[in-house]
């Protein structure tokens, strides 16, 4: 193996850049890294080079541990995106350089140079200055130089990225021949995944400092096991479903799939991928040899050259929805590509309906919901176990308990905890910590991957945070939800969403829809009306039709996931309202979000969120913050 | 330009009303207007009452006995030995001032550290402070009373107060900031990756500096250096405190200026000043051409 990554890790402060890559790339190899901009991907490739240092793990190339070493020791051949050619040397005095410094005898010197000028199709232009040169022409030289003297490694960061497209492809040609021609194993790192196809041996996907799979361009393409790469690679078509014993079910279908339970989850949850060349078109559902996915319209037709790509919005089937999950759509848009010119393919129309058709699909697993439950051993804590224990065993995914925590009480946390949630939970994971409960969760959720952190809350609504700072903290800056565990219910089966601050959050609603549709509640969304007369009753409020039309579009995308879902509206004071809406139908959980920052000072906005948590007396879920 | 967008590409808003010209737009190519040559004049007339008029003044005055004269004001024992006590001792502070100026500015862009920003805002101190004052705490700092100063005298004989060191001192002391200056912005825009590219093809720190690095800068170096070699021709109040005034041992070409005018001998200080003046001129002229080549390499 030429080049060996061990569990690496690099921090900056708080954030972790590169989260524990372990990778091998085999002698000769063109391995390309590819992921979205900022996805640590080119600091790997600095931390193979020496020129960034490891937080943690070990770097190996040809079988020597040079973790330790300096640049200067480990011999990597590096190539920046700018190039970084020395401008006041000459073409052939930057190829030299790396010979220069280590010595080599002129005559040879000047023999290697020529080679190198020649293997780039550079030759003759040696005593050009870069500022003469175009802009492949820079990038070729940049790669000789870093050739020239014989590294053990060619590492590329976006030797492309500066180029136009026509030169880029004409020089990814000749950098593979290159790289074949010499055998040297090469890690080139790019955003691009048509670059990633034409060039790689293999290729690995990075997300967020994390490598999420490896292989085959084909592999990847056609096999992915996440729903990022998926996505990443290429135009997706994703419905949920579920496996069973050779076969998987998306709503009414089911399709023959061998051994598709075999690394599903116990509930068999899976996503299906259809890329759009695995989807036929027929006019009629006779049209069609394979299975049919269902009838849908044409939305639009998109010219590609080769290919046309036809848009199709299915209607929705029952118990299937399209991931990644969408605000605000309606029924299964589906991507169709059709091979242009192809027979009977030209009436394609806008607006007309087609059947579409099977002809392969992909089963992947179905990432369940990854709770985070923090607790400091006190009787508020206790909510948070009891109902993550009731939301794990509903909605099937793996929770950590961080415990901060002194000395014994940290022992008896870890045992109590472990109880609680271990017949409910099946992926389980114990943390301990020290400190303060509100930072380490933050501390916890900036590293690792969780989508919804549940916490105690103080029930008694005279004394709103006490015995629970921790709460009062997250539900402001969480990144992602929290859900203060009050007076514990025994199930969660009726949900009451607000919409409190006028425009419905796309964010919460969505939420709602993961966590309602695992548990199998029933969700109310529910707008408080502020302004105007009080009425005597709801239905004498005339909220403008924009409002009305909001609430319906919330309420179609939770119908659309398979969530049974109503609209209410109520009148009078936004937090009085939705508590008293809540004690009325007695909801399970109260779900606030869509506090939209506005440019006022942090004193002097209402957070509606806030003032919810803290006179609520049943559990209270607070979505706010980025979309993943 | 900006006007003439909408018309080529369509407008992403159909629905929006054509944007009318900027006011520039109707400025019409080949006739110069009014205010632009009032301008002009404006500029070219304040120049030439500040700058041009006063320095042909000294010039025509310094000349006015002609160049025999001049000549011989100018090589007269006393004034010969202030122009080489000027020159050499601005010469080893420009030389200190080059090195120290480059570690400095180098450290100031490259390093991260407590402070940064005031040690920043420390390095333009001198311009502000009046160079009488830098003379009289020297004077404090190395007086044959003072502790430090005492000190060099018992243990190495070496005096620095009404000596060629103290001239050197306050020279350094008010042109520090020139080559640090100089060199900062050029460090910005160098890119971290030449050194970075310079380690992983095995050249180390330091033939990174000589072979990658110096030259680049260089030319922002000698430009610092050859400002604050100017800046020291003329220094005067910070001199006057630490040197003193005696002829042909730490008088200065500036101090003696002042000498002649205060003996009554105004062609003498006018044929210093003038001299003063081209050499001045000389190094202007010298550094301007540097960073014309400069830039002229980077485009």
């Amino acid at each position: 193996m030429s080049i060996v990554l061990y569990d690496l890790v690099k921090r900056y402060g708080e954030q972790t850049v590169v989260d524990h890559v372990t990778l091998e790339v085999a002698d000769g190899e063109l391995f390309v890294l590819l992921g979205p901009s900022g996805s640590g991907k080119s600091t790997i490739l600095r931390l193979i080079a020496g020129l960034t240092p490891v937080t943690a793990g070990r770097v190996f190339l040809h079988g020597r541990d040079v973790t330790d070493l300096p640049p200067q020791q480990r011999g990597c051949g590096f190539v920046f995106q700018n190039y970084a050619l020395f401008r006041h040397m000459t073409v052939a005095e930057n190829i030299e350089f790396g010979l220069v410094v280590r010595k080599v005898p002129p005559p040879e010197r000047a023999k290697r140079r020529d080679e190198l000028l020649e293997l780039v199709g550079l030759a003759g232009l040696g005593r050009r200055y870069p500022g003469q040169l175009s802009g492949g022409q820079q990038q070729r030289v940049a790669v000789a130089r870093a050739l020239a003297f014989a590294p053990s490694v060619l590492l590329l960061d976006e030797p492309f990225g500066a180029l136009d497209v026509k030169i880029r492809s004409q020089l990814r040609q000749s950098l593979k021949d290159i790289q074949r021609r010499l055998g040297v194993t090469t890690i080139l790192v790019t955003h691009d995944q048509e670059e990633a196809f034409e060039l790689a041996d293999r290729i690995g996907i990075i997300d967020r400092g994390r490598l999420l799979e490896v292989g085959t361009p084909d592999q990847l393409y056609h096999r992915p096991q996440h729903e990022f790469v998926a996505t990443f690679l290429g135009n997706a078509n994703l419905l949920a479903g579920t496996c069973e014993p050779d076969r998987v079910r998306l709503g009414p279908l089911s399709l023959p799939y061998p051994g598709a339970m075999s690394q599903m989850d116990a509930e068999g949850r899976a996503e299906v991928l259809f890329r759009p060349e695995d989807l036929v078109l027929a006019p009629e559902r006779n049209g069609l040899n394979g299975p049919a996915l269902g009838a849908g319209v044409v939305e639009q037709v998109t010219f590609l050259g080769p290919l046309r790509h036809v848009r199709v919005r299915l209607d929705p089937l029952p118990g299937t929805w399209p991931l990644p999950l969408r605000y605000g759509e309606e029924g299964i848009p589906l991507t169709v590509a059709l091979l242009s010119g192809a027979n009977g393919t030209e009436e394609v129309r806008v607006g007309q309906t087609v059947w579409v058709g099977i002809r392969r699909f992909h089963v992947l697993p179905r990432i369940a919901l990854r709770l985070l439950i923090g607790t400091d051993g006190s009787s508020e804590a206790e909510h948070a176990l009891y109902l993550a224990a009731r939301l794990g065993q509903d909605t099937g995914g793996s929770a950590t308990v961080l415990m901060v925590g002194e000395g014994r009480a940290e022992e008896a946390l870890r045992s109590h905890a472990g109880e609680t949630l271990k017949t409910a939970v099946a992926d389980l994971h114990l943390k301990a910590r020290r400190g303060e409960l509100g930072a380490e969760i933050l501390r916890e959720v900036a590293q690792g991957e969780y989508d919804l952190v549940i916490l105690g809350g103080q029930a008694d609504p005279r004394r709103p945070w006490a015995g629970s700072a921790a709460a009062e903290r997250l539900i402001r800056e969480s990144p992602i939800p929290v859900l203060v565990a009050k007076t514990p219910r025994p199930a969660i089966r009726r949900v009451l969403l607000c919409l409190a601050g006028g425009e419905p959050g796309k964010l919460d609603v969505m939420f709602t829809a993961r966590l309602a549709r695992r548990t199998g509640a029933m969700v109310t969304l529910l707008h408080v009306h502020q302004d105007g007369e009080p009425a005597d009753t709801p239905e004498d409020a005339r909220p403008d039709p924009w409002l009305t039309r909001q609430l319906e579009r919330g309420r179609l995308t939770l119908l659309g996931q398979g969530v049974r879902a109503e609209a209410k509206i109520r009148l009078g004071a936004v937090v009085d309202e939705i508590l008293a809406e809540a004690a009325e139908g007695d909801y399970d959980l109260i779900v606030v979000g869509g506090h939209i920052p506005s440019h006022l000072p942090a004193v002097l906005e209402r957070d509606v969120a806030a003032e919810v948590v803290a006179q609520a007396d049943r559990p209270v879920l607070v979505v706010r913050g980025k979309l993943p | 330009m900006m006007a003439a967008e909408p018309r080529t590409s369509p407008s992403p808003l159909p629905t929006s009303p054509p944007i009318p010209p900027a006011s520039g737009a109707r400025r019409r190519i080949g006739r110069v207007p009014f205010s632009v040559v009032v301008i002009r004049v404006l500029a070219l007339g304040y120049l030439a009452l500040l700058l041009v008029i006063p320095l042909a003044a000294v010039v025509s005055d310094g000349l006015r006995a002609g160049l025999g004269v001049f000549w011989s004001n100018i090589t007269r024992p006393v004034a010969w030995h202030a122009i080489t006590l000027t020159l050499w001792t601005a010469a080893v502070m420009a030389a200190i001032n080059a090195v120290m100026g480059t570690l400095t500015a180098y450290v100031l862009v490259r390093y991260e550290f407590r402070g940064k920003a005031l040690v920043n805002a420390l390095v333009d101190l001198p311009l502000a402070i009046p160079t009488l004052v830098t003379g009289v705490m020297l004077v404090i700092l190395y007086g044959p009373q003072a502790a430090v100063g005492s000190w060099l005298k018992a243990q190495w004989g070496l005096e620095i107060i009404f000596a060629p060191p103290g001239i050197i001192l306050a020279l350094l002391f008010v042109s520090f900031p020139f080559v640090v200056r100089a060199l900062q912005p050029v460090l910005l825009e160098l890119d971290m990756h030449q050194e970075e590219m310079a380690y992983t093809l095995g050249a180390s720190p330091w033939l990174t500096f000589r072979r990658v690095l110096l030259p680049a800068i260089a030319p922002a170096i000698a430009s610092g250096t050859l400002l604050s070699f100017a800046r020291a021709l003329g220094e005067f109040g910070a001199i006057i405190v630490v040197a003193g005034n005696f002829p042909m041992r730490s008088q200065t070409a500036a101090v003696y200026v002042l000498g002649e005018i205060e003996s009554e001998n105004p062609i003498g200080a006018s044929a210093m000043s003038t001299f003063l003046l081209a050499l001045a001129f000389g190094l202007m002229v010298a550094v301007d051409w540097l960073q014309r080549r400069r830039e002229a390499r980077h485009a």
